[in-house]
């Protein structure tokens, strides 16, 4: 091998940094790893603070068909992001069967992160007898994927509200509904940055058939919020 | 290589120029919110003679001659979701201690020697009262085939032509449960109810009609139907 190879090579790995993203192993969770070339201490003049880095000779954006290289100084951002509901508990009242019975939760987004954020939903289980400890209400037959128009019965949920609502919700009162599911998905995708709180309103509709077991049911349902990048 | 260790700060330009960014996504939450839903309970019944259809709500106990009784029965069915399920009444819509009587008021009523069936506080809590054979009383008298929950003190028999394994009461004056079904039901449930009829020999001959009224209500909130039998 030629030393002029030798001398690209060690070149390369020299400038171009390696980044680590969320490495844990249990014990140490590392957040974000630039492994450079040389190190650096933090530096505070008041107005700035650099956080132990340094920079790559070449800076710029590096492009090619198939990749992508940011080579310079490696900063993090620490985007924040805050999520309030109007309420933690929510009472639908006695359903008569055939005749739903609906309720409503706003969540507020906060956020500083440029690329907007996702909402999520999940519920710990279907609504479930007090009592009896196994009777359920269904879980409306529409999907996060695909809502569909009320029909039937079951808890169900609707987005009526919000900045970039998807067309699958439909408009009110022609909602689509989806069934909570048992794991944090998906129902909201707001691109883009706001300044303030963003509200994203959630409808909910319940009705049971008519041979549903009377009495209280109660379930916990999960929101939760991530920012996008 | 020389490596310059540039200090924030001191050139925003620089600054501005050199550095590329790398951030990670954040989250928030999660925030719970408990749910809470009552569901109504709702309530049914239609009572017709038993077997036939729901518009079959008239008995014809046919010709009875002193001494050997007639039977005819009942059927009330029940629907409901209520998770306690529900409890049924009857009553005498003639009044005490005369469930037949001469519609033209001209010849005397058939008298009911049994007691008024009597369960107590009015929903079935308390204990059921005892109850007889048959044996030799005149009258009406009612006892349970069957039921969703059949107190032991109506028998054993689940058919209605039977004065030996029936134990009978007289038709309540005022509606009393006679049945109590304390659990949920996903499907309708029934009461088949027994008339048993005799007359004394000095009964006078003719044609007598009656009426007993059932009414039905769910335990959890007393929803109520209501539906009568003729005779």
């Amino acid at each position: 091998m030629s030393k002029k190879v030798i001398l690209s090579l060690a070149i390369i790995v020299l400038v171009l940094p390696i980044i680590v993203i969320a490495a844990t192993d249990g014990t140490y969770n590392i957040t974000v790893d630039n492994i450079g070339f040389a190190g650096g201490e933090a530096s505070v003049d008041g107005t700035y603070n650099l956080s132990d880095t340094v920079g790559t000779p070449l800076v710029g954006l590096g492009t090619s068909t198939n990749y992508k290289t940011q080579d310079g100084f490696w900063y993090m951002v620490n985007n924040t992001i805050a999520l309030v509901l109007d309420s933690n508990t929510k009472d639908l009242g006695t359903i008569t069967p055939g005749s739903p019975n609906t309720a409503t939760t706003t969540a507020t987004v906060t956020t500083d992160a440029w690329g907007g954020y996702e909402l999520l939903i999940s519920e710990n289980h279907s609504l479930t007898h007090t009592v009896d400890g196994t009777t359920t209400i269904a879980d409306y037959a529409g999907t996060i994927a695909t809502p569909t128009a009320w029909s039937g019965t079951g808890l169900g949920f609707t987005v009526t509200n919000g900045s970039g609502v998807a067309a699958k919700w439909g408009t009110s009162p022609n909602n689509n509904y989806a069934g909570i599911p048992t794991t944090d998905t998906v129902f909201h995708d707001k691109g883009g940055y706001t300044s303030g709180g963003d509200d994203t309103v959630v409808e909910y509709k319940a009705d049971v058939p008519s041979t549903q077991k009377s009495g209280t049911y109660t379930n916990t349902v999960t929101y939760t919020a991530i920012s996008k990048l | 290589m020389k490596l310059n260790k540039i200090i924030a700060g001191t050139s925003a330009l620089a600054l501005s120029l050199s550095m590329t960014s790398v951030a990670l996504a954040a989250d928030a939450g999660p925030e719970v919110i408990d749910f809470t839903v009552n569901v109504q309970d709702t309530i049914s019944m239609t009572c017709h003679e038993h077997g036939q259809l729901d518009a079959d709500k008239s008995i014809d106990f046919g010709t009875v001659t002193a001494g050997t009784p007639v039977f005819g029965s009942s059927d009330c069915d029940v629907t409901t979701n209520d998770e306690n399920g529900y409890y049924l009444k009857m009553v005498n819509d003639n009044g005490a201690g005369e469930t037949m009587t001469d519609p033209n008021g001209v010849t005397s009523d058939i008298t009911d020697t049994l007691a008024a069936f009597d369960w107590g506080n009015g929903d079935g809590a308390g204990g059921v009262p005892t109850l007889v054979a048959w044996g030799a009383n005149t009258g009406v008298g009612f006892t349970i085939a069957s039921a969703p929950t059949k107190e032991s003190q109506f028998g054993s028999s689940t058919t209605c032509v039977d004065t030996i394994n029936h134990n009978f009461g007289g038709v309540p004056a005022t509606a009393e449960p006679i049945m109590r079904h304390q659990n949920y039901s996903a499907t309708e449930t029934t009461t088949t109810t027994c008339y048993i009829l005799d007359v004394t020999a000095t009964q006078e001959s003719g044609v007598y009609t009656g009426s007993v009224t059932y009414t039905v209500t769910s335990d959890a909130s007393s929803v109520t139907d209501i539906d009568a039998i003729n005779s």
